[in-house]
């Protein structure tokens, strides 16, 4: 007994400790109202890296690498990627978000709080090894954005985006409700282990009842990813939210999501591969098209980087599609190195916002390498490294994303990925066109230098992709080994 | 005392280093030390090249000065490099046209000087890198790394359509590499393995070595480039700055030629054979028909550009010829000729493009324009100028004693062994290009002078004589001793040749 608690302790640490961290932030809200903010602030800060220290931890008391708690939670080595890289990638959002909230005058504490929350959806998301777990996860983890998305009340873009992904993220959730339901009325159980032998022998009726519901679930998770033809929120939500909380909604949902994705395609699924593979080479296809293709007609900046990163959705679904462990691999390497590229994109924007508060088109780029010729070169990194260009990250993303796909002898498709690739080229170089050699359009009247702590974390994003794209060695033998 | 150092590696890197050092310190220091910095970064890459000559063994084809590291150990991507006679030969180019390049546009640049030099840098560490890969995606990302430099290069020191250009160039480059990818990839998938040479053993079913082709036919034929695919190197010649062009005429069609003889001919030996008479139809329409655009021309810079997609069709001809050289006559020694010519034709093409795109890039910052229409009457203010520039020009027409004269003398001469008909055309070629070569001579710098700008020109001082004749020597040279070059040459295209006919012969 001893033992079992133990376990659930250890288990549960990290995410308890960010529930009640964010309960004793709302009370001190609650009491001291905005004079408290820069104690919130470092605090919060320091709560996430303490955390991250817990995260660690967990590496120490799981030597085996895996365990499962009661059928509900497995904590093991793909667990505790998901959950480092989750909260520190909330531990950046929120480094920017400090500046953004001030300046258009939001109380920092509900934010912050929120944002807690929705960490610890995340987290529990991450471990989630039972159908019950995935949902409750799930809109722990939503609920919170869609409140935030609408965090500046006066903002009617920021309303109607929260609206938008509100209903439609209930419309997924539905979704996800009837296909678990039709799946426990196959199985008989909820546990993804379970789920994974009763789906081994099916006949019949049953089969096309698990078919149906494996489909609605996947459809869920499709939405969470923003995954065409489920893609409609993101576009308004990239836009429309305020800049701080898309920094927050592009990096940490995503990773949760997709730890739960490949474990669910792992485990639960694993007897009917050859039918949702199908089902995610389509939805991939269709991603990559309409993510493309919407994206060379954007004027707006977010837009256009919302639209691309359903292309990048995509590509990176063609890695699960595959079905085998390269592939699965080689999704996690193209999640995590394109989840840092776009948080660092926006939080270049975010950044620029800070000044001018214009940067919204892309044309309002223009002239950007004068202006503050770091800043643009690491915006540069950045751009290219997402159209994977070597010797950036994103070539190294790509070829694996390529190498699996060709192992997996799908030579059209591979095909249909590097000429689509070509069209996403375009508009990122109209990116760089727009920063290098475009004549700055008007000059900023105010233009104070960027500090350089604010700076710092958007150049390592940058650094990033150039240093793991000539060295990636690392990150690709550890991809691989968390997922075995 | 050069066997352990590894040279290739140190070629490679050491621009980059040099380009670093002066992006960093761009805003610190004065522009009169950047550019002597960058003659000196690239003098001594000049330099290093010398050992990398001494200690080559010509009569070797192996690969050599061989370096292999693991690098992505996941996909067994090696960092593995080493070099052989063709790869010499045009590393030894590559320094030297980029030493040219550094000093002759030096003076031609007004804004971010430091940006603009560590840019030809860049480009050319990735250039030495393509010719020296021998891990085919280690090729892959030099090849397409080297777009970055090239394109900013364009995009920010061009002229009035530089965005459009460079946009334009970037994309077409990237259409072409990327669908290469997937055939190495496939390749990889037979061979499991990423090196070049392993490749070359490979046997493949007829219809996937066709696939294959048409994938590689398409990325070099864009660099090249190749009739009908030529469209980019119009438009990128003519926004690009002068020593953007220099570089992309150069050295960077030379890597399209470099590809069919390092991956297309020798992995598909069947599908080569197959198509060999459509790239000799191709490359014959290049010849012709964009000799005869070329006449026609009133732009300095589109002319260049025709006449260089013209003299590298004969470069493919030389190439795809040795298959019906093996065909009709069973000539061995004539298949060598014809090869042996296809590279002499690139390097020497690479001096007198070079040059005449040197001249017009500074002709054009003199005056501000590229019209063949503002000039005339030049060689009575600039004699100089107009001496050097005749030199180049006759190199471009062929002329006996210049190094143009060898390479294409060898294809010529190997065609009358492969078909009349090709011989007869690809002659048909030494007309035409001395039209407009010579008609382009005769409306800048004869005639009476019709433009103010012109007649107040001083003629060329010390700086430009220092750079232009640098390219005569090395046009002069090739032409009277070419044997040097053949020497450097001839074990490797044996190889080479033995791989790519393995069922032609």
């Amino acid at each position: 007994m001893e033992n079992f608690l133990g376990l659930y302790f250890d288990a549960m640490l990290p995410g308890a400790f960010i529930l009640t961290l964010g309960c004793v932030i709302l009370l001190v809200t609650a009491f001291c109202k905005h004079k408290a903010d820069g104690w919130i602030y470092y605090g919060t800060q320091l709560g996430l890296l303490i955390s991250i220290a817990l995260i660690f931890r967990q590496i120490a008391c799981f030597p085996d690498a895996a365990a499962i708690a009661h059928e509900r939670f497995r904590i093991d080595h793909c667990s505790i990627l998901g959950g480092i890289l989750i909260i520190a990638l909330s531990f950046f959002a929120l480094f920017y978000s400090r500046k953004d909230l001030m300046r258009q005058q939001l109380p920092i504490g509900e934010y912050v709080s929120l944002v807690l929350f929705s960490i610890v959806g995340m987290l529990v998301m991450t471990t989630a090894y039972h159908f019950l777990t995935l949902y409750i996860a799930l809109e722990l983890m939503s609920f919170p954005l869609y409140i935030l998305c609408a965090y500046h009340r006066k903002s009617s873009k920021g309303s109607e985006a929260a609206l938008k992904y509100f209903v439609t993220g209930a419309l997924a959730s539905g979704f996800l409700l009837f296909g678990i339901s039709l799946i426990y009325g196959v199985a008989h159980s909820f546990g993804f282990v379970n789920v994974g032998i009763a789906f081994s022998n099916l006949t019949g009726a049953d089969m096309i009842m698990a078919l149906v519901g494996v489909a609605f679930v996947l459809a869920g998770l499709a939405f969470k990813l923003g995954l065409a033809p489920f893609h409609m929120w993101v576009p308004d939500v990239y836009e429309g939210a305020p800049p701080s909380l898309t920094l927050f909604l592009v990096g940490a949902p995503k990773i949760a999501v997709f730890i739960l994705f490949a474990r669910l395609l792992q485990t639960a699924f694993v007897p009917l591969v050859e039918h949702w593979q199908q089902m995610l080479y389509l939805i991939a296809i269709l991603s990559i098209l309409i993510g493309n293709v919407a994206a060379l007609t954007q004027t707006n900046l977010r837009r256009m980087l919302a639209y691309s990163s359903i292309a990048h959705m995509g590509f990176m679904l063609f890695g699960f599609a595959v079905g085998s462990i390269t592939g699965l691999s080689a999704a996690l390497f193209y999640m995590i190195t394109y989840v840092i590229l776009s948080v660092g994109a926006f939080a270049a924007i975010t950044l620029l916002n800070y000044q001018t508060n214009s940067v919204e088109t892309i044309s309002d780029l223009s002239g950007l390498s004068r202006r503050h010729p770091w800043l643009a070169f690491i915006i540069l990194l950045l751009v290219f490294s997402m159209a994977g260009i070597p010797p950036t990250v994103g070539f190294i993303a790509k070829l694996s994303i390529l190498m699996s796909l060709l192992e997996a002898g799908q030579v059209v498709v591979a095909v249909f990925m590097v000429l689509m690739s070509i069209v996403g080229l375009y508009y990122y170089l109209r990116v760089i066109k727009v920063m290098y050699f475009d004549e700055p359009a008007k000059e900023p009247i105010y233009a104070p230098a960027i500090s350089s702590s604010s700076i710092l974390f958007v150049s390592l994003t940058g650094i990033f992709a150039l240093l793991i794209g000539i060295f990636p060695a690392e990150l690709l033998q550890l991809c691989q080994t968390v997922l075995v | 005392m050069f066997e352990n150092t590894p040279l290739l590696s140190i070629l490679i890197w050491w621009p980059v280093l040099a380009a670093i050092v002066l992006l960093f310190s761009a805003k610190k220091i004065p522009v009169s030390i950047i550019k002597k910095w960058t003659v000196l970064a690239s003098l001594a890459e000049l330099l290093m090249c010398i050992p990398l000559y001494q200690h080559f063994n010509v009569n070797s084809y192996e690969m050599q000065f061989q370096e292999s590291h693991s690098w992505i150990s996941m996909f067994g991507i090696r960092y593995a490099l080493g070099i052989d006679g063709i790869s010499l030969a045009l590393i030894l180019l590559t320094a030297f046209t980029t030493f040219v390049v550094v000093i002759g546009s030096c003076k031609l640049v007004k804004n971010n000087i430091a940006q603009y030099m560590a840019a030809f840098l860049m480009a050319q560490a990735m250039m030495i890198g393509v010719f020296a890969a021998l891990d085919a995606i280690l090729f892959y990302v030099f090849w397409e790394a080297m777009l970055i430099p090239m394109f900013l290069s364009i995009g920010i020191w061009g002229d009035k359509q530089r965005s459009y250009a460079a946009i334009k160039f970037f994309i077409y480059m990237f259409l072409g590499s990327v669908v290469m990818l997937v055939a190495i990839l496939y390749l990889h998938q037979i061979t499991h393995s990423f090196e070049i040479t392993k490749f070359y053993d490979v046997v493949l079913p007829r219809h996937v070595e066709l696939w294959l082709f048409a994938a590689f036919f398409i990325a070099f034929a864009i660099k090249l480039p190749l009739w009908p695919l030529h469209t980019w190197l119009l438009d990128v010649h003519t926004e690009s700055p002068a020593g953007g062009s220099v570089v992309l005429a150069s050295l960077m069609l030379k890597i399209g030629v470099y590809g069919f003889i390092r991956f297309s001919m020798p992995i598909l030996p069947v599908a080569n054979q197959i198509m060999a008479p459509y790239m000799i139809a191709l490359a014959l329409i290049a010849i012709i028909y964009v000799g005869i655009m070329a006449l026609v021309q009133n732009d300095m810079k589109k002319l260049i550009a025709y006449s260089s997609i013209a003299h590298m069709g004969f470069a493919v001809l030389g190439c795809f010829m040795v298959y019906s050289i093996i065909h009709f006559s069973h000539s061995i020694f004539e298949a060598y000729m014809s090869f042996e010519g296809a590279v002499v034709q690139m390097i020497s093409h690479a001096f007198n493009t070079g040059g005449l795109f040197l001249a017009a890039g500074m002709m054009q910052y003199w005056v501000g324009s590229r019209n063949l229409k503002d000039w005339g009457g030049l060689a009575k203010t600039m004699p100089i100028f107009a001496a050097f520039f005749m030199l180049f020009a006759l190199s471009n027409v062929g002329l006996p004693g210049t190094s143009g004269f060898v390479g294409e003398f060898m294809v010529i001469v190997a065609a009358f062994h492969a078909d009349f008909c090709i011989a007869l055309f690809a002659s048909l070629t030494l007309v035409i290009a001395a039209a407009y070569t010579l008609l382009m001579v005769k409306k800048i710098f004869f005639g009476p002078i019709t433009n103010h700008k012109v007649e107040v020109l001083q003629d060329i001082g010390i700086h430009e004589i220092f750079v232009f004749g640098l390219l005569s020597i090395g046009i002069i040279f090739i032409g009277v001793y070419p044997q040097w070059l053949l020497e450097m040459l001839h074990a490797s295209v044996g190889h080479l040749l033995n791989d790519s006919l393995m069922f032609g012969a």
